[in-house]
């Protein structure tokens, strides 16, 4: 992918394309990351995508979450308890 | 044994059950959806949280009070896992992704002309379900490093330490991962007819 604002900024397009995965996962240093927020502000295609990855990423963590059944944490609370250790 | 000891009390340190009471158990809600996307069945969830938790509570004697104590459920939880409840027969362990361009999905979506604000209202769109499903269909390693850093958040250092690998590892793991589930979401776009092919 190419969106043309090759050498304007501190991060252009390609470096931004290559960390976008540690931008979004919050694993670039501050000083990288304000630099990669800096080039999102200038660059819509860049802030697009990387929004685009953003969302993908909440969405799949609001999807794949479920909550326990109340009987499982009986079901735990009853095993430890059988142990002899919590207070039944 | 009935009256046996094995855990924390027998060193006579009452307090250690009470604090695993409160900090680990209210864990149990993350640890149980987790277990849920890696048995892919609410029986074997079960027993594999049943059984992280046992094995938590007899080893948090040697927890050192304020480490990461998810992370440390969450390797228990990964090793039990892979010991006792991944399917007996061979599942394949690797993905062939060199076919499979960088941002996947992303190219796909923008190669219909979408508005960028329709692009993820589709993935948004589907039954959790199928995105549930989307994530259970990768090779367990790379599905534990996408389940762990992108549902569960945490860190690749963490998901290093949790899952025993390099953090290159763990970051391969994630870029490949996500590679082959972006291609499987676009699959069920494309099949529920809800882009162009």
């Amino acid at each position: 992918m190419w969106y043309g604002s090759e050498d304007l900024y501190e991060i252009n397009c390609t470096e931004v394309l290559h960390e976008m995965q540690l931008y979004i996962d919050g694993e670039l240093d501050p000083e990288r990351a304000a630099h990669f927020a800096e080039h999102l502000e200038r660059c819509s295609p860049c802030l697009e995508h990387s929004e685009f990855q953003r969302k993908l990423k909440a969405i799949l963590r609001a999807k794949c979450r479920c909550a326990s059944p109340e009987h499982v944490v009986r079901r735990v609370r009853e095993a430890i308890r059988l142990e002899g250790r919590l207070p039944p | 044994m009935p009256g046996m000891t094995t855990g924390p009390e027998r060193d006579g340190q009452p307090e250690l059950t009470s604090r695993f009471e409160r900090d680990a158990l209210p864990l149990l809600n993350g640890l149980y959806s987790a277990a849920y996307r890696l048995t892919r069945n609410a029986a074997d969830a079960e027993d594999l949280v049943q059984e992280t938790f046992l094995r938590a509570y007899r080893g948090f004697a040697q927890f050192k009070e304020g480490t990461n104590l998810k992370a440390w459920l969450y390797r228990i939880l990964t090793n039990t896992f892979i010991n006792s409840y991944r399917k007996k027969q061979r599942e394949p362990q690797t993905i062939s992704d060199d076919e499979v361009e960088d941002w996947y999905l992303y190219s796909k979506m923008t190669g219909e002309g979408m508005e960028p604000s329709a692009e993820t209202s589709v993935i948004e769109s589907l039954p959790d379900e199928e995105v549930q499903e989307a994530l259970s269909s990768l090779p367990e390693q790379f599905r534990i490093a996408v389940l762990l850093a992108d549902v569960e958040g945490f860190s690749y250092k963490e998901i290093a330490d949790i899952t025993d690998v390099p953090i290159g590892t763990v970051m391969s793991r994630l870029h490949r991962g996500r590679k082959a589930l972006e291609k499987r979401l676009w699959d069920v776009v494309r099949e529920r007819g809800l882009v162009r092919d």
